[in-house]
């Protein structure tokens, strides 16, 4: 291993912030006053993100770790979204464990942050399952019903599965690669520090009918297969449902966005490792392609025949992670193919999966926001008829449910439609720019099914609307006081509504977000950190560069020291 | 001046369906005043646009824009240079807020602007449950249809074009007849499924033109993507590209065979919904034919014009078969809207200049004859519950001011010379027998459309008018303050249109003299081009 400067301490401050009022939380749980606990998490997390926004250092790396615009990002994201959840999970865990509840809820995001920027294999498998770990116990304390236990038992069992195979193509992963770490990593010179798996994984990939390539594809195949139970994409499916409908809502909109993200940031990290999106001859497009495929149309078809919103939301998300692996298998690069340094979020499939995640979340928890705020003869509002004629009893809600269908659905000028704008623009963008194995009409064949998938959800998204608009009902449900979870939900509509108005502001920052992928040094990256105002690279990182790459195979020895002579993926195919 | 008028026809009724919409339940009754308020102002200001037109073009030529306005609405990319504001924009995509009107959409603004109003007023006795926010629905439909009209941004177009999906399936939803749930969801998903295929064609299109043109900016300009090299984009796209725009746009027109939800939808939606249904909403997919599907794949255009000549015949016939055997009148005028739909586009793929125009003044005057049926429709409902062509008849002696408006509309929808149905019909049939593209028989078998469109509403207006009086028990109701004939409103609301339908009857070139020109080099030099390219193609190749 090549000895890399310690991360300063300053660079992960929000994240230790973090872990000490998870602590804190812990302690003063049960203490007498009810909103000290979610008042904690509630200013640590506020105090997270003000230190992210405003200080001055961003860039960083060193222990596995790599603080750049993706992991800015991620750590804006979740810790806004962290913000919302607090305000709607306020009082939903039960008065003697709310302490754990909520200590949960900001390991988990600590976890996601990580997640984010985690440039370690090792690093990355912890960080995801920071973020799993505490969501199976959150299911299970979200409420007292047997139910809920059954969902979080399912959750944990699939999870660790899941786990099991993450961890098992990672160990392929380390073995084709030579190191654990994913990236090189370069100074502000572009002086290479040290170097990564990428060119191994990505050369191994790139010879078939070697051991390499077999390994190399049975780790990639490995590791993203068991991250399709993250993200809640067919064929790890089958849990969502059952846990959705068992954990109360606010911790149903915790599971739409949290594991999700942390999830397509894994997945896009590990695509990365084999340059499928530049040269892209590998299984893993086809796999995507599949996995795509099949989670659009199953999740929709299974959606359609729910009348529990819950359920219904649940395998919604299933469809969504479709329409987002639709994005990574774009990636982004796919731009060069009209202009050679990319057309911005219209040819980047990765930024624009971020920027959907971050809509899908928001759509997703104000739409169980509502929900949790409802109760039907003092049970919780779950199923379309407890929904119907909700706009007579109390229309705001009413409203804020209807807009966050009409964003899932994506009918413009949602927020939802801008993000479907772009991850079918960048598909279809990137159609130009796959080779001649018929990878371009599979793009294309991609994009009308997804196209109509948005017409078969639409369907049950109108069921949802119609039952709370058109249908009357002799008791409607009635919204239950709660301060906070009303903020939360206000502010769930309020930000969809800024997105659906202005989408620049966001779809700037994950453009900007997507420029880790794109190399450290090269045009696109450099036009798209002058974007970023602040961003430098830190002074201690300075230092001398590693001179060759460590190799596992001698025959390749002598290209992998070319090759990292020029540091980092800067080269792509013209076309 | 025009900039802040075309603006307003926008976002004026967005405004205030917002504010009717928050109204304090006592004062409900303020909702239809606020509500007509508006309307009157966009009548005013439409009629301030439409003489601004001739001058524009005097002035500037066929393609000027009255009250353009340009402006980024979603810039995401690279600037270049220090400061954002003065830069231009690099690798990235915009969408701009790009408005104005030329000769093309003018004459559907001004049809729009006329008919809001007429439709908020007829629903003062109509609507009595949930009042404000039945306005505000219609308040928010009317901004999207001016929207639609207005764009000169293919994204801003297609924004436009799905927004005035949502009021209007909530207008049907919850204000229309019985079966009113299945009618709305059955518009929406019909629709919707149409048009996010034309999403992906949009999508397509625009990026092919980024890369066509060398440009690493994204945008959906309409006259940059009416202006893509035709060597460039081959045929075989431009065909897949015709079918996706065929897919949303066919749909809303109606074409047969994609009709189905229409005579459900009409006759379920209340008589405003129907009115603007039937005046403006379907226009869109015709608009939406005329405006991209022509210049923007004229080569698919052309590829596909036989088969779309096939499909308007078809639907010519059938139209009005199935009006032939309706006993419900409102249903009965829902299938002429079909047939007579059929015809615009018949017009408009016989790709001849007299075509053309006739399609786009076949928009109006349907616009304009077949919205007022339905108000007519709509007021007799009010008073008899009942639109049965059975139980219904010799209303004529009942209520003669109403015959008089009845039979005119119906003497101007089956196109009676001296009326303004008779000049497009004849202008559409001319370009079908004269085309290169479809021929004669295109023309003769479109014409019998003319005969059973007599037959069927003379038919109607036969049972319901004339013989002995027949009137359902316990009717006319009048409890909502209406008389037995029609009141002072009620002739208020179809006195405008009955003068424009004898109007543009006499002097159709009121249209045609500005739209001509516009049509001959917006649309039919792009499909000249194409048809030129294809023979000179095709005489190269042997």
């Amino acid at each position: 291993m090549i000895p890399t400067p310690p991360i300063p301490f300053c660079a992960v401050l929000p994240e230790l912030i973090l872990l000490a009022a998870g602590c804190a939380v812990l302690l003063l749980g049960h203490s007498a006053r009810r909103n000290v606990g979610p008042g904690v998490t509630l200013v640590s997390l506020a105090a997270a993100l003000a230190l992210v926004i405003f200080s001055p250092e961003r860039a960083a790396a060193g222990n596995g770790l790599l603080y750049g615009p993706l992991a800015q990002f991620v750590r804006i994201s979740g810790l806004e979204l962290g913000i919302l959840l607090t305000l709607v999970n306020w009082s939903q865990a039960r008065v003697g464990e709310r302490g754990e509840f909520l200590a949960l809820l900001l390991f988990s995001l600590c976890g996601l942050l990580l997640v984010g920027a985690a440039n370690n294999l090792l690093i990355l498998f912890l960080a995801l399952e920071l973020v799993s770990i505490p969501t199976y116990i959150l299911v299970v304390l979200s409420r007292g019903s047997p139910r809920a236990l059954e969902a979080g038992t399912k959750y944990f069992f699939l999870g660790a599965l899941s786990a099991a195979l993450i961890a098992y193509g990672f160990s392929f992963l380390y073995g084709v690669g030579g190191t654990a770490q994913l990236a090189s990593s370069y100074n502000a010179d572009g002086v290479l520090l040290s170097v990564g798996m990428v060119d191994k994984i990505t050369s191994a990939l790139a010879s078939p009918h070697t051991l390499r390539f077999g390994l190399a594809t049975l780790g990639i195949v490995l590791a993203i297969g068991g991250l399709l139970f993250k993200i809640a994409a067919v064929p790890l499916h089958f849990y969502v449902a059952d846990v959705y409908q068992g954990a109360a809502s606010p911790v149903a909109g915790l599971l739409g966005f949290v594991p999700k993200l942390a999830g397509f940031v894994a997945i896009c990290k590990l695509v990365m490792l084999t340059g499928h999106w530049d040269s892209g001859e590998n299984a893993v497009f086809w796999l995507l392609w599949f996995v795509a495929v099949f989670s659009m149309c199953v999740g929709n078809l299974l959606a359609l025949r729910q009348s529990n919103i819950k359920r219904l939301l649940g395998y919604s998300g299933i469809a969504h992670a479709g329409y987002m692996l639709v994005g990574v298998l774009a990636g982004p690069l796919a731009g060069k193919a009209v202009a050679t340094e990319g057309v911005g979020i219209f040819g980047n499939g990765v930024a624009a999966v971020l920027y959907y995640m971050v809509i899908y979340g928001l759509a997703n928890l104000g739409a169980f926001a509502v929900l949790a705020l409802l109760r039907v003869r003092d049970e919780p509002c779950e199923t379309l008829r407890d929904v119907a004629g909700l706009v007579r009893r109390t229309p705001g809600l009413a409203l804020l449910l209807v807009l966050a269908m009409f964003t899932l659905m994506g009918l413009p000028p949602t927020p939802g439609f801008w993000g479907k704008l772009s991850l079918f623009g960048s598909a279809l963008t990137g159609a130009g720019l796959a080779s001649s194995d018929g990878r371009d009409t599979a793009m294309i064949a991609l994009v009308i099914i997804g196209v109509l998938n948005s017409a078969l959800a639409a369907a049950y998204y109108l069921r949802v609307i119609a039952a709370v608009l058109l249908h009357e009902n002799e008791h409607p449900a009635r919204a239950v006081p709660g301060e906070a979870q009303q903020i939360g939900a206000l502010l769930c509509g309020f930000l969809l509504l800024i997105f659906a108005l202005f989408p620049n502001m966001l779809m700037q920052h994950a453009t900007v977000a997507t420029s880790d992928f794109i190399g450290r040094v090269g045009t696109a990256h450099q036009s798209a950190l002058s974007a970023a105002p602040g961003w430098s690279a830190p002074p201690e990182l300075a230092g001398n560069a590693h001179p060759t790459a460590p190799s596992l195979h001698s025959a390749d020895a002598d290209r992998h020291t070319t090759e990292s002579a020029v540091p980092g993926r800067s080269e792509y195919p013209p076309h | 001046m025009d900039v802040l008028a075309l603006n307003l026809l926008i976002f004026l009724p967005l405004v205030a369906a917002v504010l009717v919409w928050t109204l304090p339940e006592r004062r409900e009754s303020l909702a239809p005043k606020l509500a007509l308020a508006v309307g009157c102002v966009v009548l005013f200001a439409g009629a301030w646009l439409w003489p601004r037109l001739p001058a524009a073009m005097g002035d500037r030529g066929a393609g000027a824009l009255v009250g353009e306005l340009k402006a980024d609405w979603i810039a995401v990319g690279n600037r270049d240079g220090t400061s954002e504001a003065a830069t231009t924009l690099t690798n990235g995509f915009v969408l701009r807020f790009h408005v104005g009107l030329d000769a093309i959409s003018m004459p559907l603004i001004a049809l729009t602007a006329l008919l809001v109003p007429l439709s908020i007023w007829c629903s003062f006795t109509a609507i009595r449950k949930r009042q404000r926010e039945y306005y505000a629905w219609l308040l928010a439909l009317t901004t999207g249809m001016f929207g639609v009209f207005a764009a000169r941004d293919l994204l801003l177009f297609y924004v436009f074009f799905e927004f005035t999906l949502v009021p209007l399936y909530f207008l049907i939803g919850v204000w229309g007849g019985p079966e009113r749930r299945y009618a709305a969801n059955k518009f929406f998903l019909f629709t919707f499924t149409g048009s996010v295929l034309t999403f992906a064609g949009i999508l397509y299109l625009a990026l092919r033109a980024a890369q066509i043109d060398h440009c690493s900016v994204i945008d959906f300009d309409l006259l940059r993507l009416s202006a893509l090299s035709l060597k460039q984009l081959t045929t075989a796209e431009q065909s897949l590209l015709f079918l996706a725009f065929f897919a949303g746009f066919a749909i809303k027109v109606p074409l047969f065979p994609l009709h189905t939800w229409l005579p459900l939808a009409h006759t379920e939606a209340p008589t405003a919904g129907s009115v603007l249904l039937a005046g403006v909403l379907l226009k869109l997919g015709t608009y939406g034919f005329l405006r991209f599907s022509l210049p923007m794949v004229p080569a698919g255009t052309l590829e596909w014009a036989r088969v779309m000549g096939g499909l308007a015949v078809a639907g010519i016939i059938y139209g009005a078969l199935c009006c032939w055997v309706q006993r419900d009148v409102k249903k009965l005028v829902a299938y002429s809207s079909v047939s007579h739909l059929a015809f615009c586009m018949l017009g408009m793929f016989s790709l001849v200049p007299v075509g053309l125009s006739g399609s786009v003044l076949y928009m109006v005057n349907h616009g304009l004859s077949t919205g007022a049926l339905f108000l007519v429709v709509g007021m007799l409902y009010e008073r008899y519950h009942t639109r049965d062509l059975d139980a219904l008849g010799g209303l004529a002696r009942q209520m003669p001011i109403l015959a008089f408006f009845f039979v005119l509309f119906v003497l101007s929808s089956i196109g009676l010379p001296g009326l303004n149905g008779f000049v497009s019909e004849f202008a559409v049939l001319l370009a079908a027998f004269n085309s290169e593209v479809l021929g004669r028989w295109y023309g003769a078998l479109g014409a019998t459309g003319i005969l059973l469109g007599a037959v069927y509403m003379l038919y109607a207006t036969g049972k319901l008018l004339f013989g002995p009086v027949k009137e359902p028990a316990g009717t006319p109701d009048l409890s909502a303050g209406l008389k037995r004939d029609l009141t002072l409103r009620e002739i208020a609301i179809l006195t405008p249109i009955a003068i424009l339908v004898v109007v543009l009857g006499i002097a159709p070139r009121l249209v045609t003299d500005t739209l001509d020109p516009a049509l001959q080099t917006q649309v039919l030099a792009r499909v000249q081009e194409a048809s030129a390219l294809a023979a000179a193609v095709a005489g190269g190749a042997p």
